[in-house]
């Protein structure tokens, strides 16, 4: 399925605090964040209200490169979630060029026909109802 | 006391249900009450250990029953010394019966049932669907349960060490293997690498029988000291070692397929016990999928890093070839997804000899290990 047909992603969203609100606001927008402590160089992701390494409370959001590694994969052939019940699809875990591995989307023919470790560029993708998803695609 | 914790401390009773049983009827219209299959468990590791309830004055209950106060009022005991509910989580199960070890080697209490219910099943518990804790992120991505997890760590591990799916198959048919040797296993019907690599893909690259088995079932253990298991009914099986290892990360995949910390409590129990790996005569390796085994051999010692395949086809895993087979009840995938306390249960029926067509011969130490955010091991020796 194309991600813009996808519905109803939103009912997966998390409840957003305020803290993490800006990481939210700007992946709708488009632009996928870690963070980066600016006390000791250490970056992060998923967020934490500190640093992991130093816990300074100063750490601050950056925009990811989007540069990215297939770390591994998994193709879904249950459906577990309401809104990805096109079965078999596909799951990506891309290291970021800054480190973090996250989970994006792929497309399991995709996934499965691209090399480990092969190099990726992070892409947003507008759902159906408006969610902003991070498609991994094989960079060229 | 004596010894180096946690010595002194002694599995005194063990009871379960029949899980095949259960499994096999049919046409139930409401849950099985989970409290019922408990205190089944309850009165069975009773009789096991010759004790009576008043006995008993600490309990811990896990998953179903973590109304603790509801459980002990059911069976009538109401004034434990030591009492606490623990998370559904099947990590929990090593842990529980540690905690029942500290309690007993501080003198707190003296004689403690852990009691353990899981009517998943009959409940149409939807494993799986609720994301994974830590990371919002991946859920919204379709990223969902410990199983996808696992299976994407099997997929790098594959490709850093070349390890073949056929490697998984050999755990699942031993597995099964065994559960045909054990009369309550839920399945007992023997697969080849033909039904294996056959079986539809739940999360690819795991298939069917990767999966452990979602079922209902009860399981009590009862641990006190030594001394007191002198004047019990059964053989004396002492826990000779303990320990533990969070494996704390923003999701349940590890970069190193939980290689380190499995290591560390590996080299604790080692340490502590004074033994070796090899000196094991079975191993119970917690196998929510049979990759973790995979991972488990290696963070015990028994082989090189990627070397879990080549261990399999080379030392072997299965009764009557192995000189310490892997899961000899059958395991998560064949015998009963009792979270773990199916494994500790065998590993005291081995050092009993209780285990009739599936006994490992003059069993003197067996070693249970889980690999899951929270790491756990024991080794129980024959006394
Ligand atoms: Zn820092």
């Amino acid at each position: 399925m194309k991600e813009a047909l996808r519905e109803n992603v939103a009912s997966l969203s998390p409840v957003i605090t305020e803290f993490e609100k800006p990481f939210w606001n700007s992946l709708q927008n488009g632009q996928l964040m870690v963070q980066k402590c600016p006390e000791c160089g250490h970056v992060q992701f998923p967020p934490s209200p500190v640093c992991s390494n130093c816990l300074s409370d100063t750490v601050q959001w950056v925009n990811c490169s989007n540069k990215a590694t297939l770390w591994s994969w998994v193709a879904f052939h249950k459906a577990y979630l309401e809104p990805y019940g096109d079965v078999p699809y596909g799951v990506v875990l891309a290291k970021l060029e800054e480190g973090p591995i996250v989970t994006g989307r792929m497309s399991a023919e995709t996934v499965s026909t691209t090399a480990f470790d092969a190099p990726l560029r992070a892409t947003y993708v507008k759902t159906a109802d408006g969610t902003v998803l991070v498609e991994f695609v094989p960079e060229k | 006391m004596n010894g180096k914790f946690p010595a002194g401390v002694a599995v005194v009773g063990v009871g379960d249900i029949e899980f095949g049983k259960l499994y096999k009827e049919k046409n139930l219209t409401e849950p099985r009450d989970p409290y019922k299959m408990a205190a089944e468990a309850f009165k069975n590791a009773l009789d096991d250990a010759g004790l009576k309830k008043q006995d008993i004055d600490g309990v811990l209950c896990v998953r179903d029953i973590k109304k603790y106060e509801y459980f002990c009022y059911k069976v009538g005991i109401d004034k434990p010394r030591l009492v606490n509910g623990l998370e559904s989580a099947g990590r929990q199960s090593g842990l529980a019966l540690q905690y029942a070890a500290m309690a007993i080697a501080s003198g707190m209490v003296k004689t403690v049932a852990v009691v353990y219910s899981n009517h998943s099943r009959t409940a149409a518990f939807n494993y799986g669907g609720d994301g994974d804790g830590g990371d919002p992120f991946g859920i919204l991505h379709g990223m969902t349960s410990p199983g996808a997890q696992v299976a994407a760590m099997f997929n790098r591990y594959r490709h850093e060490f070349g390890a073949s799916e056929e490697s998984l198959g050999k755990v699942a048919i031993s597995n099964r293997y065994h559960a045909s040797l054990n009369p309550k296993s839920v399945m007992t019907k023997l697969i080849s690498m033909e039904d294996y690599l056959g079986a539809r893909y739940i999360t690819e690259p795991f298939r069917l029988f990767d999966y452990c088995l979602i079922n209902d079932g009860a399981v009590c253990i009862i641990l006190s000291s030594i001394e007191r298991a002198k004047d019990m009914r059964k053989p004396v099986v002492e826990m000779i070692a303990t320990s533990a290892c969070g494996d704390m990360a923003s999701s349940y995949m590890k970069e190193d397929f939980f290689y380190k910390g499995v290591q560390l409590v590996a080299n604790d129990l080692y340490a502590t016990a004074g033994v070796k790996a090899t000196d094991m005569n079975s191993l119970q390796i917690y196998d929510n999928f049979t990759a973790t085994i995979l991972y488990s051999l290696e963070g015990l010692g028994l082989c090189d890093r990627g070397g879990a395949g080549h261990y399999i086809d080379t030392v072997g895993i299965t009764h009557g070839k192995s000189p310490r087979p892997v899961n000899t009840s059958g395991g998560h995938t064949s015998e009963t997804y009792m979270q773990g306390f199916n494994h500790q249960v065998e590993c005291v029926r081995q050092l009993r000899g209780e285990c009739g067509a599936r006994q490992v011969p003059d069993s003197k130490l067996s070693l249970y290990i889980c690999a899951a955010p929270i790491i756990s091991g024991h080794i129980f020796a024959r006394r």
